[in-house]
């Protein structure tokens, strides 16, 4: 025979495209480093977010990358502040 | 959508153009190619060499044209593409 027969001749090939997805950047573990009740050293990381999830409390202050970090060793508190902020706080504990 | 050009000589089809894809479905499962495969390339065998003036069979694109008129090979496969074009008009069109 002149030709073989290649019975999808006339199909198009749109169906063997690859996707365009398949990328993701590396997960940053963020979160919570500290539980409620929890004692802290100062200086150790709290809470690691971007933007203000949580808020510096007593005794806390926020980071250049927004984690929030002990200022002093004590006991973690997580509060609510008003009615939808929350905050990290760290209360020194009495010896 | 699959394009047959019927190429004419004073009123008698002395040729075909085949160009396009059915895109009836993906690559592998296109039934409307199939069927417009199996009858280009049928045809095309079926023509003697010494009928054939020029003839090309590619990926999405099948060019054949005849010395003589009134070839009866290439009646037989214009009215076959047309039986498909019935079937399914929004994939096949012959003009």
């Amino acid at each position: 025979m002149k030709f073989l027969l290649n019975i999808q001749l006339f199909a198009s090939k749109k169906g063997v495209s690859s996707t365009k997805n398949g990328r993701d950047s590396e997960s940053k573990r963020l979160g919570a480093k500290k539980s409620d009740g929890e004692f802290a050293t100062a200086g150790s990381i709290i809470y690691r977010q971007r933007g203000t999830k949580i808020y510096p409390g007593v005794n806390c202050m926020r980071g250049g990358d927004d984690t929030i970090f002990a200022t002093v060793d004590g006991i973690v508190k997580f509060e609510r502040v008003g009615k939808k902020r929350k905050q990290a706080s760290v209360y020194p504990v009495e010896m | 959508m699959i394009k047959v050009t019927l190429i004419k000589k004073d009123q008698e089809i002395v040729g075909l153009k085949i160009s396009g894809h059915a895109d009836y479905a993906e690559c592998g499962r296109d039934l409307v190619c199939a069927a417009a495969s199996a009858i280009v390339t049928g045809g095309f065998n079926a023509l003697r060499d010494d009928e054939i003036k020029e003839i090309r069979l590619a990926e999405g694109d099948a060019y054949v044209e005849v010395n003589n008129k009134n070839n009866e090979t290439l009646r037989t496969m214009v009215i076959q593409l047309q039986t498909l074009e019935e079937a399914y008009p929004q994939y096949i069109k012959i003009k």
